[in-house]
């Protein structure tokens, strides 16, 4: 039996039902490994979109849509409206960094360039300021000073 | 709906600027309430935006670099008003907010306060905020009003939480109202305490309004502590069960203002109120002469007292905060054993009162202890011979005694000269001697001895060479040299008025030379030297003894002779030698008995001892003639 076949009308039946079994995951993950980059990879992502398995589905449909140069296309807008449920999933949950990673995730699938972290985060410490009456010398009574 | 890029990238750059926003909040305030994204922090939103270093720091969790880069921002913004007034406003909202909270209230509390007053004291901040508003408010209501605001906060919640017993609260609100009353460099240094940099130039007429509400505030804090401690001390109940002698509830009053004392920054009234309430507790325990008490009570006393004295002013003797400590000192000194250290705390007490009696009447009691130990060591120093010790000692007290003391101390100066004087004469030094006893006399002319010593010694002066040869002779005689001893006792003149001694010191080495002699069997030499010390010695006794012991020797001597004589039966010389000694009229009876019994036993010998040789003469004349008649006989003329 060829798995892969029936493997998404089990799916579309399972997670109607309720969470994916297992079993039916695991094939997922061994079909989508051992399926070359395509149009199938499109219809295996939105089942694990479907099933949400979310790492899962965002690398298949970007491995779908590697060859797809078209920034303003149905499938990327498609990618991209997933990654925005996903932003706000995890902006509800009070994952901020996560919200603001998946937005640029997304916008990176438009076509836009993320800005780049910062650099020299962290600065040097400051020289510390000898305070003058530290660093002069104290003055001993009853003794000259060395002309 | 078409997904844009530009806007998600816009929305995921406010997204990471809100929660580092959060981040920062936490950052800047970790003891703070839960960090809301409010218009509040917008103007760290704001710096976020413009330093990607520090959101990136701050997104990062890295504490170090968040530190710098926010020191970094603060320090660019040094010169913009809105920062420091947008700072202040979420001090003061943290703060506010964390009021429950004592280990972050300090810092905000402080911070909020001294950026608030300063801020209002700064013209940049009125002519940012203020300038072309249109109000008919007076300048001057306004600001009391924004101070009021920002200050009556710790005249309230202060008390409050003192009353509920939350003293790091209540500390915290007190030090907020005194760092108000020092100026603005103090408010400047608790801010660079708490990581904020000042540099505006405050109003000295709007800082000194502040000081003035803060320092109002401390005072009916204070002066609302003090009326409570007041009737507490005259508690119906409290005083019942007071022990016999105490007067008043002290102990009440004072627990309830050491309190608010212990909260670091108390008023002058707190400490005066409580010191004087320390020193009637110590009159009343001085009344039942409990001074065990009182050395207890005084360290707590002590305590107080040490923190009015930076707060008053010497000069003002009238206030009622001098006389408490002027009272405290007398106190101080009263308990100290050493009267020195005792006298440092009755002139303390008088430099804050000099009208304070008790402290002068007690200091010049403890005066007269201090001049008495030092007159005491300079005679410990005169009895050990140590002279200028001495004299620069009593010099030194009389220069400070007067009066009566003066007296006193010179009466003690002549008599430390006088035995000065004693010391020389019997080293021998007169001439020394004499100086001192007069300048005994001078100091002392009442006292006879002192005076009789100084006409001795003018006797003595002129003989110092006699009586150093005298003592010469002395130490010869003491060390057996006797033949020295009589050497130098003889060239004392008979003039000196030292000569009977020295006649004394001659007849003894006589004497006991003689007594040498007769010991090694010359009793002719020790005869004569006996002789010789009989004829210097004018004491009868004495004369006596040494009579007695020359006629033993004599004795001796003369029973040598007389034993030699007898053995040779040579009576002649026995009965010379035996009349020779019985013309000595000073011979004892039973001695003259004795010597007059062996004369007539001598005579006795020698009247046998001629008839006897006449007998024999007899018998030799008669053989003779019977020989010469025998011959005649043979003759034949005769037959």
């Amino acid at each position: 039996v060829d798995i892969s076949r029936c493997l998404v009308p089990l799916v579309a039946q399972s997670v109607r039902e309720g969470p994916l079994p297992a079993v039916l995951l695991d094939t997922l993950r061994d079909v989508a490994r051992a399926a070359p980059a395509g149009p199938h990879s499109l219809v295996l992502a939105r089942c694990a979109a479907a099933a949400g398995e979310a790492g899962l589905a965002v690398d298949l449909w970007e491995a779908a849509l590697a060859g797809d140069t078209d920034h303003a296309g149905a499938g990327r807008q498609e990618l991209a409206a997933y990654l925005c449920h996903l932003a706000v999933g995890a902006r509800l949950q009070g994952d901020d960094l996560g919200t603001v990673k998946t937005l640029r995730r997304a916008a990176s699938v438009l076509g836009a360039t993320p800005p780049e972290p910062s650099v020299a985060a962290v600065a040097p410490p400051s020289p510390v300021i000898v305070p003058s009456s530290v660093r002069s010398p104290r003055l001993q009574p009853n003794r000259r000073r060395k002309r | 709906v078409t997904v844009l890029a530009p806007d998600l990238l816009a929305r995921a750059d406010a997204v990471e600027l809100r929660a580092a926003t959060a981040r920062l909040l936490d950052h800047l305030f970790p003891h703070g309430a839960a960090a809301a994204h409010t218009d509040r922090s917008a103007f760290l939103t704001e710096i976020l935006r413009q330093r990607p270093a520090l959101r990136q720091a701050v997104l990062a969790g890295d504490d170090n670099a968040t530190r710098w880069q926010w020191a970094d921002a603060a320090g660019e913004r040094r010169t913009d008003i809105t920062f420091f007034h947008a700072l202040a406003v979420l001090y003061r909202d943290q703060a506010l907010a964390g009021k429950a909270n004592p280990a972050g209230a300090e810092s905000y509390w402080v911070v909020a306060t001294a950026l608030w007053t300063l801020l209002l004291s700064a013209e940049r901040f009125w002519s940012t905020f203020w300038s072309g508003r249109e109000s008919d408010q007076n300048p001057e209501e306004l600001l009391d009003e924004c101070l009021r605001s920002v200050l009556s906060v710790h005249g309230a919640l202060g008390p409050r939480s003192l009353a509920s017993g939350r003293l790091a609260q209540a500390r915290v609100h007190l030090r907020c109202l005194d760092i108000c009353c020092h100026g603005a460099d103090t408010l400047v240094a608790e801010l660079k305490r708490f990581g904020v940099a000042w540099d505006f130039r405050p109003d000295r007429e709007r800082l000194g309004r502040a000081e003035e509400m803060a320092r109002g505030l401390i005072d009916k804090w204070s002066k609302s502590l003090v009326r409570d401690g007041q009737r507490e001390t005259e508690d119906p109940e409290a005083l019942r069960h007071l022990p016999e002698g105490l007067r008043k509830n002290y102990e009440g009053g004072i627990k309830l203002l050491q309190r608010f004392i212990a909260l670091g920054a108390p008023d002058i009234g707190a400490l005066c109120s409580t010191l004087e309430w320390f020193n009637d507790w110590c009159y009343d325990l001085y009344v039942t002469e409990n001074i065990t008490q009182i050395k207890k009570l005084m360290v707590d006393a002590r305590q107080v007292a040490d923190q009015l004295v930076p707060r008053c002013a010497k000069l003002h003797s009238f206030r009622p905060e001098n006389q408490a400590l002027s009272r405290h000192f007398l106190l101080r000194g009263f308990l100290l054993d050493d009267p020195e250290k005792a006298i440092e705390q009755y002139e303390e007490a008088l430099t804050w009162d000099d009208q304070n009696v008790n402290a002068r009447q007690l200091m010049k009691g403890r005066e007269r202890d201090v001049w008495m130990k030092q007159v005491k060591e300079a005679a410990e120093h005169a009895s050990k011979k140590r002279w200028a010790e001495a004299y620069q000692i009593l010099k030194k007290v009389q220069s400070e005694v007067s009066g009566n003391d003066a007296d006193e101390v010179r009466r003690m100066r002549a008599v430390v000269t006088f035995n000065h004087a004693q010391a020389l004469t019997e080293e021998g030094q007169y001439t020394l001697a004499l100086e001192k006893a007069e300048e005994a006399a001078r100091l002392d002319p009442d006292e006879p001895v002192v005076r009789t010593l100084a006409r001795e010694l003018k006797r003595m002066a002129h003989e110092e060479a006699n009586i150093r040869v005298l003592r010469a002779a002395r130490d010869a005689l003491d060390a057996d040299r006797f033949r020295e001893a009589i050497e130098r006792a003889s060239e004392i003149p008979s003039s000196s008025s030292f000569y009977q001694q020295a006649c004394d010191v001659r007849a003894a080495a006589h004497f006991y030379r003689g007594i040498e002699h007769a010991n090694s069997r010359r009793l002719a030499e020790g005869i004569a030297d006996l002789d010789a010390a009989l004829q210097l010695v004018r004491d009868d006794e004495y004369r006596a003894h040494i009579a007695k012991q020359r006629d033993a020797m004599r004795q001796a001597n003369v029973g040598n002779e007389l034993g030699e004589a007898l053995k040779a039966g040579n009576w002649s010389r026995a009965d010379t030698l035996l009349r020779s000694i019985l013309q000595d009229r000073s011979l004892s009876r039973e001695t003259r008995r004795n010597l007059e019994g062996e004369l007539s036993q001598v005579l006795t010998a020698w009247a046998v001892q001629m008839v006897n040789e006449a007998q024999e003469a007899e018998m030799k004349f008669g053989a003779a003639l019977a020989d010469v008649v025998a011959r005649l006989k043979q003759r034949p003329e005769v037959r």
